[in-house]
């Protein structure tokens, strides 16, 4: 704990934004302890079950058998087409969505070590993020027994999957963040961001398609950016490249929300222990 | 190893479910409140009151006080946890805070992944911690229950077992809550001598105690907290 100590002596004398550097800086220093906490967490949490972490994706692909057929037949769409797009996008809103409610409580679950000793708060941040990236890898054994039973073609355009993969985690990490931030200091934030990612859930084409919509409402959906971020993970795995849109948001995205992030943390990295 | 505090004071914000609401946050600012006032309806507590405080390398500082005077707030302004809202701190050498032995005790991981875990707050990287393991076993006197879950254990067995991952490491600065008691008469006289020996190699104690006469046969220095501040003429050195 050498580095921490050290780092401690300096976010005391230097600005709060050099204390907000420090702290994203040490928490990725340390993968060791995030990365063990959120696998911990999962088989914790799957611990003494027979299936164990493999629970998660058999509900998914329980959920993806149950609506697949239903809203397939509800819309008049073809399966073969419409299956993969739900299943996929099922599991990567899974990803973003389910980390913004788990982050909420990124903070407060973890007082007791956060009132113990000096500790980095991106470290539990990386932890939600962890675990919840190890859930997203337990969905996609569902997508091998989707390849043998639905016609997707998989070419070169599904390498796009892992630049998407990194373009999207960025920005799941700093919407994360703020989210940790605001549900430490409001306590009734989290039913707020659930019932506002229930909402997304359905402007998000998930369980329809862009291409249902009449061509001047399907631009909406195109300027969400929450569809950018789910098709530049779904459409690699599809065999379609995302389009150049797609990551022009999500870069924008990014590059918006880690200015807004920065400053966000610098001004409450020291309050915050105050607030748990 | 140095700590200086100079003039700090700790001013706790208390949050009741109106404050803690972001609905009735916005609402105060849409109602022409302003964020100003937000700030004045805010009940506050003040936990620590301009307290300057040196400390140099070798010496053993008890912090003596009722229940609620600011002795654990105090440790934990030491610690980092908390910025003093008021003042400066300066804090030179690695802290190892152990205000609570039983922290990230997890009762569903065995023995051995507890240990780990632990090394890892403490900054100790596993290949160092699995070093330390059998020492740590030999210590605990668990023998083959370190591969059991810890859920498995007695209550004294989970504290042996924290208590020896927690001494197993060189302390520079050491704060401390509280003595640590562990286990049976037996036990105890071991630990109390590990305890001894762990202080002993640390650079500077803190301990907060109520104990008069434990912070006398311990401690090099006396200081008295009531209500936050350092009370006159408590800055004693004990005799001998």
């Amino acid at each position: 704990m050498k580095s921490t100590a050290t780092a401690n002596r300096r976010s005391y004398r230097s600005t709060s934004f050099g204390a907000a550097l420090a702290d994203i800086r040490l928490g990725l220093a340390n993968v060791q302890l995030w990365r063990t906490l959120a696998i911990q967490d999962i088989r914790l949490k799957y611990r003494r079950s027979a299936l164990g972490p493999f629970w998660i994706t058999l509900s998914m692909g329980i959920t993806i058998a149950a609506m697949g057929p239903l809203y397939g037949a509800l819309f008049n769409v073809d399966p073969s087409s419409f299956i993969p797009h739900l299943a996929l996008g099922l599991i990567f809103w899974g990803f973003i969505a389910g980390s913004m409610t788990e982050y909420c409580e990124a903070f407060t679950s973890s007082d007791h070590f956060l009132k113990q000793s000096y500790l980095p708060l991106s470290t539990f941040a990386l932890r939600v993020f962890y675990r919840q990236f190890l859930v997203l890898l337990h969905n996609l054994l569902l997508y091998p027994i989707l390849l043998l039973l639905l016609p997707i073609a998989i070419d070169w355009n599904t390498l796009y999957l892992f630049p998407g993969i990194l373009l999207v985690s960025l920005n799941v990490l700093w919407m994360g963040f703020l989210v940790a931030i605001f549900c430490t200091r409001f306590r009734d934030m989290l039913p707020i961001v659930q019932s506002l990612f229930t909402l997304l859930f359905f402007v998000t084409p998930i369980i329809w398609k862009k291409e249902q919509l009449p061509p001047a409402r399907a631009h909406y959906a195109t300027l969400n950016p929450l569809t950018a971020l789910l098709d530049l993970l779904r459409d690699p795995l599809l065999g379609h490249a995302p389009t150049p849109q797609d990551w022009c948001i999500a870069a924008l995205l990014l590059a918006i929300g880690v200015t807004i992030t920065l400053p966000v943390v610098a001004m409450t990295r020291r309050k915050l222990t105050y607030w748990l | 190893m140095h700590i200086s505090l100079n003039n700090i004071s700790v001013t706790f914000p208390v949050f009741n479910a109106k404050q803690r609401s972001f609905k009735k946050t916005l609402f105060h600012a849409a109602t022409g409140g302003g964020l100003g006032s937000l700030k004045n309806g805010v009940t506050t507590v003040e936990a620590l009151k301009n307290i300057s405080l040196e400390v140099t390398e070798g010496e053993r500082v008890a912090l003596i006080g009722h229940n609620g005077s600011g002795k654990t707030t105090l440790l934990r302004v030491l610690s980092g946890v908390y910025y003093p809202t008021k003042g400066t701190i300066a804090v030179q050498g690695k802290i190892t805070s152990l205000l609570d032995i039983m922290l990230g005790m997890d009762g569903e991981s065995t023995g051995l992944e507890n240990i780990r875990i632990r090394g890892l707050f403490l900054g100790i990287n596993p290949k160092k911690s699995q070093a330390l393991v059998d020492e740590i076993i030999a210590f605990s006197e668990l023998g083959e229950f370190i591969n059991l879950p810890v859920r498995t254990y007695s209550s004294g067995m989970v504290l042996r077992l924290a208590f020896a991952i927690t001494t197993c490491v060189q302390p520079e600065i050491l704060l401390m809550d509280e003595w640590m008691s562990v286990g049976d008469e037996e036990f105890r006289n071991k630990a109390e001598q590990r305890l001894t020996q762990f202080i002993d190699s640390s650079g500077i104690l803190v301990l907060a105690t109520h104990d008069q006469e434990l912070a006398q046969r311990i401690c090099s220095r006396r200081i008295h907290l009531q209500h936050g501040r350092i009370k006159n003429g408590s800055f004693d050195v004990a005799q001998g």
